[in-house]
């Protein structure tokens, strides 16, 4: 099970950013979309996460497609996006109640994995702020809860990093890690690939639309004559 | 680049940009001034006019003291003018860094340009507003010269108001030669901008309008009957509809001025009551489906519930029971000014007004 993608397509207006691409993130497995910018991994994350639809090929999540059954495909992932988004009208506990709402687990176990997380992330006590108190960090960490809140099959994080303090990338690296051990597969992009090597399982190097390796931090580094800590000179 | 080749480029910028800013204006008027909202007006203007025929000629005596309500209205509308026609000097805040240097020219030819077009759209707008209450001034008994002077007094103070806020952007330390006041000029033409685009906001959509949210815990126990285990979405759009200050603000200000007119034709026929009810409910549900509108910027809109008809069913329900508390208001209102029976027609049109709007999402839906 996990994320199964064969020959996507997907572009805008008819014009195709990415070109047939075809692999798949196992359940515990946790996968790295790299390449420079314009690449095309925002492009494939917005069709994982149903924002967009493809102009070909298919996307199936543990069964689901996104084109039969979109509300059961996007009800099996949680989703972190590189910039925070939230309801201007919400206060921090009521997102977390939305989300936890709309994924039909808005109980008790589910809560108290919260209560756990805005503790790890210092966010404990601010239940009724509003985002406008927010910094851009704490507004970040306030996606990962939601999404780390959540039990569902795939886990999509896009730059998880950014706006984030030493502490917090710390602990979002072991909550990922956490994750892929329970059973979650998690699919994110970087472009901090020695840093990377270190928690993910394969990079899906894309190069131009197109998926040019599929494979280990270690036999990508070989590949290019590099060791693993110097991967990020990859495209130097 | 010489002096005089700056100077030529900053009186352009500020002709260019009252130009746009007039362009954006007459655009988001045309919004405005709908097909629906002209119907609205043109009830709520009849329903002024009945009001005022009723009461011409009444003294209204506030308590049996010597002040009537005439004065109060009088001095009520005047004043609400007065918070109009502030200075407009259209600095951006990029200005603060790409025209630091020029300083001097901003004091010497940029703003006293902004200043003078201000006193001239001031003036404007409270001669507009002083002939507005031109009929209410004749019923406090005023006579003619009494009413010149109430004008001259605005303008007066329109004057000085715009004169504070002139030498409040020209800021002059130790009596050396003036220069800008950076913060509080961008402080303040980013609060006429965000004012003016809020405005707007309310009937169009304005890109990059952020939305004014205010807390207002004191509802919590409400919306704790609305809770997000049961209808997210629906919880959802009850918060939305409730922090957002522009919509709620815009319909508290509508209903009270219902609710006036409403007391002022208590003793006209039902349906007058009943139409006024309607054109309350049906300005208010367009008012606020912008709300939804902004909600699906947000991203996870689409990931929390995948499907836009049911998103909107869903907003749609939240208007209904939002619209529908205001509107009991005004059946009690109705009930106690013109009798039982006036409050049931109220409440016949509010069911059908509701039923149509049911009608019109489903309709939507299934397109």
């Amino acid at each position: 099970m996990g994320l199964e993608i064969k020959n996507l397509s997907a572009g805008y207006a008819g014009q195709a950013v990415v070109k047939n691409l075809t692999f798949s993130v196992e359940s515990g497995q946790i996968v790295a979309l790299i390449g420079l910018n314009g690449a095309g991994k925002s492009t494939t994350l917005k069709q994982v996460i149903g924002l967009k639809q493809p102009l070909a090929g298919s996307l199936v999540l543990d069964g689901q497609t996104l084109t039969e059954n979109p509300a059961s495909y996007k009800e099996n992932l949680a989703y972190i996006p590189e910039q925070p988004v939230l309801y201007d009208e919400l206060t921090l506990d009521e997102h977390l109640h939305l989300v936890l709402a709309a994924h039909r687990q808005d109980d008790a176990s589910h809560w108290d994995k919260v209560q756990e997380l805005l503790a790890l992330f210092r966010l404990d006590g601010k239940g009724h702020w509003l985002p406008q108190h927010f910094s851009k960090g704490m507004k970040q960490k306030v996606m990962l809860v939601a999404a780390f809140a959540l039990d569902t099959p795939l886990l999509v994080i896009d730059e998880p990093f950014l706006g984030l303090d030493v502490l917090a990338q710390k602990q979002l690296i072991d909550l990922m890690k956490e994750k892929a051990i329970k059973g979650t597969a998690v699919l994110l992009t970087t472009h901090l690939l020695a840093q990377a090597a270190d928690y993910v399982d394969d990079f899906a190097l894309l190069e131009d639309g197109e998926m040019t390796y599929f494979g280990t931090p270690e036999k990508l580094a070989e590949s290019r004559h590099l060791t693993v800590d110097r991967l990020d000179d990859l495209f130097s | 680049m010489s002096q005089e080749k700056q100077k030529i480029q900053l009186r352009n910028l500020y002709s260019i940009r009252a130009e746009q800013k007039q362009i954006e204006t007459k655009r988001y008027l045309k919004l405005l001034f709908n097909d629906h909202f002209l119907v609205f007006l043109m009830i709520a203007f009849g329903a002024l006019v009945l009001a005022y025929r009723n009461l011409h000629g009444h003294t209204l005596a506030l308590f049996g003291t010597a002040v009537t309500a005439w004065q109060l209205l009088a001095l009520v509308f005047l004043v609400s003018g007065l918070f109009l026609g502030h200075l407009q000097t259209n600095l951006k805040p990029a200005d603060r860094i790409f025209l630091l240097g020029a300083d001097q020219y901003l004091i010497k030819d940029y703003l006293p340009k902004a200043y003078r077009q201000s006193l001239f759209v001031g003036s404007s707008i409270q001669l507009i507003f002083f002939l507005l209450a031109l009929p209410i001034l004749k019923e406090t008994g005023l006579e003619n010269g009494w009413i010149i002077l109430v004008l001259l007094v605005v303008l007066t103070i329109k004057y000085g108001q715009l004169r504070f806020e002139y030498s409040q952007v020209r800021f002059n330390p130790s009596k050396q030669e003036p220069t800008v006041n950076w913060e509080w000029a961008i402080s303040q033409a980013e609060r006429m901008s965000n004012r003016r685009y809020r405005f707007f906001a309310l009937f169009a959509q304005v890109p990059g309008q952020g939305v004014v949210i205010k807390r207002r815990a004191y509802l919590d126990p409400v919306l704790k009957k609305v809770p997000f285990s049961k209808h997210p979405m629906k919880a959802l759009a009850m918060r939305q509809l409730i922090r957002n200050q522009s919509a709620l603000n815009l319909i508290v200000r509508q209903f009270l001025l219902v609710a006036v007119l409403l007391y002022t034709i208590r003793n006209q026929a039902w349906y007058l009551q009943a139409a006024l009810i309607v054109a309350f409910l049906y300005i208010a549900n367009r008012q606020l489906w912008p709300v939804f509108d902004q909600s699906e910027r947000v991203l996870w809109n689409s990931l929390l519930s995948a499907n836009l008809a049911d998103r909107r069913r869903s907003f749609n329900g939240a208007v209904q029971t939002f619209l529908m508390s205001f509107a009991i208001l005004l059946i009690i209102l109705i009930s106690i000014f013109s009798g039982i029976q006036a409050g049931g027609v109220a409440l016949l049109s509010t069911l059908l007004m509701l039923l149509i709007f049911q009608s019109q999402t489903t309709s939507k839906k299934t397109k």
